[in-house]
């Protein structure tokens, strides 16, 4: 576009006219911002634990107590056999009893005390593909009880649709205050700018007198409430940025927000930004 | 004469609170005349003016101005027809926290020239009337004549077809008001039809140029202009 220069110039004019009032929508676009992006944060970490455990998710089957060796084996093969599963490991009574003595030295006597091994030989199972849907676990798992000589099949079921659940709520929840809050914000660059091109009435007037179009008159504006957006935007962000460094010098596994997520809330920012100086300035237009 | 460069035919104008500024006027400014529409404060100057520059619409009747059937012009076309157009105003209407050049070059810019040839073209209108030196003077800091002169440039900066200024020496001592007016027949000699609204007779008087007078919205009845 041929005007850009111009454009661009008379916002950033606009920008340091505006002054306080300026300073203000930018405030408002960073608190609205912030807190979108802590929700986003909390989401995103919540979202990254639950995908990292079901990547690690085993099943932990145990055979009933009077299956030998040679059933177990058959056990083993027919698990491996099931749609989903990736592995099997076999662990026998024997190891399942030096795990348990690993596991619990101190309690190592209890297992001499009772004479006899009471622990189930088990197979350790993993599952195969990326995408493990809560609900197709759960499926598996049945499958597996209902094996001959399966005693139970044991898995982290709760604690990972308890993740899934938090993390869904918290996305909600974000979602849904990142709208009002956004919605806060777009209606104090509409005031905002509203007042700016208030006081800019007469200068319209005489550059709408001079054979101005309507968006010649409205570009600068649109640009200013573009550069609010970003400015504010960007503000939250090293905010952000701050507190999860601040939160990591304390050795919380907080992880910053990632690329996409930064894109879309600066881009949404930005975009209500200049939507709402559009709608700012289209009723001093009617000269 | 050639096609008329403003043409109303039977305009009237009412305003929402039923004031009847126009009534029934017929009449038409030729391509490159000079005249002066007169009457006193209230009689619709103003008005007749501004549906020159479709700041208004006509309640009934015809507006042509350079061809265009102001009545069938379309929102969007308006700033076209308003480059064609140079307007001063008795308060100039400068925009005074930019330069003298600036303003000049507000129109260009619009215009989308380049830069340089903003800056030429501003210039060049500035000689015009006389006050390339002051082109980096904001606008306060100028006389009311000088200031004048300057909206007057950027009138005439894009060399446009018809001038129209509103009681332009209103706020203008005598001989300063003399000088403008002598501003205004050359730019009328270069070819561009020059509608000046003004009570000033005296002024009037000593220009001989065509005058349309309007009483109470009318044209007096008289020799068809």
């Amino acid at each position: 576009m041929k005007n850009t220069g111009f454009f661009l110039r008379e916002a950033f004019k606009n920008i340091g006219r505006g002054g306080t009032l300026t300073a203000a929508a930018v405030l408002a676009i960073t608190f609205a911002a912030l807190i979108a992006g802590i929700f986003g944060t909390v989401y995103y970490n919540l979202r990254m634990i639950y995908e990292e455990v079901r990547q690690e998710l085993y099943v932990d089957v145990y055979m009933k107590y009077e299956v030998d060796e040679e059933r177990a084996a058959a056990v083993g093969k027919h698990l491996r056999r099931l749609p989903g599963v990736a592995r099997a490991d076999y662990i026998s009574r024997e190891k399942a009893a030096e795990e348990f003595v690993g596991l619990f030295p101190e309690d190592s006597d209890l297992l001499s005390a009772l004479g006899e091994n009471p622990l189930p030989a088990s197979y350790r199972v993993y599952l195969a593909g990326e995408e493990r849907a809560p609900e197709e676990v759960a499926r598996l798992v049945e499958e597996i009880k209902a094996v001959d000589g399966v005693d139970d099949a044991v898995y982290a079921q709760e604690w990972l649709s308890n993740l899934e659940r938090a993390a869904r709520v918290v996305g909600v929840a974000g979602a849904a205050v990142a709208v009002v809050l956004g919605a806060a914000a777009i209606l104090v660059v509409i005031s905002t700018i509203g007042l700016a091109v208030y006081a800019r009435r007469e200068t319209i007037a005489i550059m709408k007198m001079v054979g101005a179009t309507d968006g010649f008159v409205r570009a600068p504006f649109v640009v200013e409430g573009f550069l609010i957006g970003v400015f504010g935007g960007l503000l939250a962000l090293a905010a952000l940025y701050g507190g999860v460094q601040f939160l990591q010098t304390y050795d919380v596994a907080v992880r910053f927000l990632p690329e996409t997520y930064v894109g879309a809330g600066l881009g949404a920012f930005a975009l209500g930004g200049a939507l709402g100086s559009s709608v700012a300035v289209r009723r001093f237009l009617k000269v | 004469m050639t096609a008329p460069m403003i043409k109303m035919r039977n305009v009237t104008k009412v305003y929402e609170n039923g004031v009847v500024a126009l009534d029934d006027v017929t009449v038409d400014v030729g391509k490159g005349e000079l005249a002066f529409l007169t009457g006193p404060s209230g009689a619709g100057k103003s008005t007749f003016l501004k549906l020159i520059t479709v700041e208004e619409k006509a309640t009934e009747g015809l507006v042509e101005v350079a061809g265009h059937d102001l009545e069938a012009l379309r929102r969007r076309d308006i700033p076209y027809l308003r480059r064609r157009i140079g307007v001063v105003f008795q308060d100039f209407r400068l925009l005074s926290e930019r330069t003298v050049l600036e303003n000049v070059m507000l129109p260009l810019t619009i215009l989308g020239l380049t830069p340089a040839e903003q800056r030429r073209r501003a210039l060049q209108v500035l000689t015009v009337v006389g006050l390339a030196q002051r082109k980096d003077a904001r606008p306060l800091e100028l006389s009311g004549g000088e200031q004048q002169r300057v909206a007057i440039a950027r009138a005439i900066a894009l060399d446009p077809a018809i001038l129209l200024a509103d009681e332009p020496t209103g706020n203008l001592d005598p001989d300063i008001t003399w000088h403008i007016m002598k501003l205004f027949r050359a730019i009328n000699a270069r070819g561009t039809a020059v509608v000046i609204a003004t009570h000033d007779y005296d002024v009037v008087r000593k220009m001989d140029a065509r005058i349309i007078k309007i009483l109470d919205g009318k044209l007096p009845p008289g020799p068809p202009a």
